[in-house]
């Protein structure tokens, strides 16, 4: 079935497994989500692909009641600090009415977050790491 | 470098007006300011427009009404900094001698606006994910919370504020709301409640900055800007909470700085309050007191009128409204009304430093706000 991501460059499948792609500098180390076009630490234009952490802990979330873009309200976001550093802003799978407190262990989850003229289109969300549900 | 003064103010009404279009709301905003400089149109030499949603040539559209042709305009798009970006350009214009009087004036029509208040650039990743300026303050909020803040404490500014504009005659809302009314209004982004978003409102205002030398031939009481920063945000580091707000921090080094002054010199600061929660932040980011004491500080009183330093008295984006445009025009109007002494019932006593400040803008990457702007004004 067609599908596409709902942004370049910022997922990919290794062995069947989703990855997030970011971009680590060659000079500093520093990586970030998504990849930008130089090091935001060290501005070297040395910065490659890698995949980021799946894995990370809550760092802070909201539930909106207003839509936005092409989302339905209501809809929960957050930040997630993964395991590797990276501060990343996500879309949240989680219960509105008993929601994670703040440090929560969270995962990864690629999904379809809505369709464009019916093509599914696949990004990412966070959700409290199975076991700890 | 000559000094600058602020030498008019103005502002249209704040309210909803689907009748009026931003041009004609900032036509209101350049008279009055022209009126209270007591010059004649045709003095001014450069002119600056803002607005983010509006139409092509503003400036033009604007000044065509007011008599002012064939001088230099330019027209700012900087988020909710676009006002204080426009002031900042006429501030450096004068500064350096370029030119010797000018106007800046900021509109929005929130009203006729389609795209309402979303400042996210569509192909940013955060946005095209739910990031919105809502949800930004709301991820703040939360960190507040997390330190100690009540659902109460979040709403101390509105309700400050919506008292505040009672004393205002250009306020959107002249109306009390009590902390348990804004705790249990409907809730927009968890924890930020509906009376603790600032309404979309339509109106503009405009400042008229000059040189001493010009300023002697119409006032004794002249009203100088001490410095005038704009600055955007930092690379966002991931090490650095966001409580820390690291953009607002810096700019505010650099106006206290350039203006020789620390926080305990002010008197009296208007700054962006879009939503309630984030005024709580931004108090300690200016720091106007350490960093995690905003909640008792605000608790005391001290940023109330009648406090020992009166925060928003005009009402704020709250509850006076938020022209998006014109805010940051707006803003330096407020503090030169105080240091003039002309604020009436909601005059800060013997106020003889302010600071005006807003920001704006969101992008992925960076450490909002993205565009930031601080002028301190003295007498």
């Amino acid at each position: 079935m067609e599908e596409k991501l709902i942004h370049p460059g910022i997922l990919s499948k290794e062995d069947g497994a989703w990855r997030l792609i970011g971009g680590r500098c060659k000079c500093c180390g520093k990586t970030v989500f998504p990849k930008g076009e130089l090091c935001y630490g060290c501005l070297s234009e040395e910065v490659e692909e890698v995949p980021v952490s799946s894995h990370g802990k809550l760092y802070s979330y909201t539930v909106s009641y207003m839509p936005s873009g092409k989302l339905r309200a209501p809809y929960a976001v957050g930040y997630v600090r993964l395991d590797d550093g990276v501060r990343i802003f996500t879309p949240l799978d989680i219960d509105r009415k008993n929601p994670p407190k703040i440090g929560a262990a969270m995962e990864l989850e690629v999904t379809e977050l809505w369709k464009e003229e019916d093509v599914p289109c696949i990004g990412f969300r966070f959700k409290c790491k199975e076991d700890e549900v | 470098m000559s000094r600058v003064v602020v030498l008019g103010i103005g502002q249209s009404q704040f309210g909803k007006f689907k009748e009026l279009t931003a041009a004609q709301l900032g036509t209101q905003a350049a008279k009055a300011a022209i009126s209270d400089a007591g010059i004649e149109a045709k003095a001014i030499q450069v002119v600056y427009g803002s607005s983010v949603l509006g139409d092509p040539t503003l400036a033009q559209t604007i000044m065509k009404d007011v008599g002012v042709t064939e001088v230099e305009m330019n027209n700012v798009e900087n988020a909710c900094g676009s006002g204080i970006s426009a002031a900042n350009l006429l501030y450096r214009d004068i500064a350096n001698g370029v030119y010797d009087i000018g106007i800046a004036v900021g509109t929005e029509s929130m009203t006729r606006s389609l795209s309402g208040g979303g400042v996210l650039s569509p192909p940013d990743l955060d946005g095209k994910l739910g990031q919105s300026m809502p949800t930004y303050f709301a991820l703040i909020a939360r960190r507040l919370m997390e330190q100690g803040a009540t659902m109460e404490d979040l709403a101390f500014p509105t309700v400050k504020n919506h008292k505040n504009a009672c004393l205002n005659p250009y306020a959107m809302y002249k109306k009390e709301i009590s902390v348990e009314e804004a705790v249990q209004s409907r809730m927009v982004a968890d924890p930020i409640t509906l009376l603790e978003c600032c309404p979309y409102t339509d109106g503009a205002a405009a400042v008229i900055m000059c040189s001493e030398e010009v300023a002697r031939r119409y006032t004794t009481k002249p009203i100088f800007v001490a410095s005038s920063v704009i600055s955007s945000g930092c690379y966002d580091d991931p090490d650095i909470d966001i409580l820390e707000a690291p953009s607002i921090r810096r700019l505010a080094a650099k106006a206290y700085n350039d203006a020789g002054i620390g926080p305990e010199d002010l008197n009296v600061v208007e700054l962006h309050d879009a939503f309630s929660p984030e005024e709580i932040w931004t108090y300690e980011a200016l720091g106007l007191c350490p960093r995690g004491e905003a909640i008792p500080f605000m608790r005391s009183g001290a940023t109330s009128i009648g406090g020992k330093l009166p925060v928003n008295p005009s009402g704020g984006l709250l509850s006076l409204g938020h022209p998006m445009g014109a805010s940051g025009v707006r803003v330096i109007c407020e503090i030169a009304l105080h240091l003039r002494g002309d604020a009436g019932a909601r005059q800060t006593p013997n106020a003889k430093v302010g600071m005006a400040e807003m920001i704006g803008g969101y992008v992925g990457g960076l450490a909002a706000p993205v565009a930031g702007g601080i002028q301190i004004l003295t007498k």
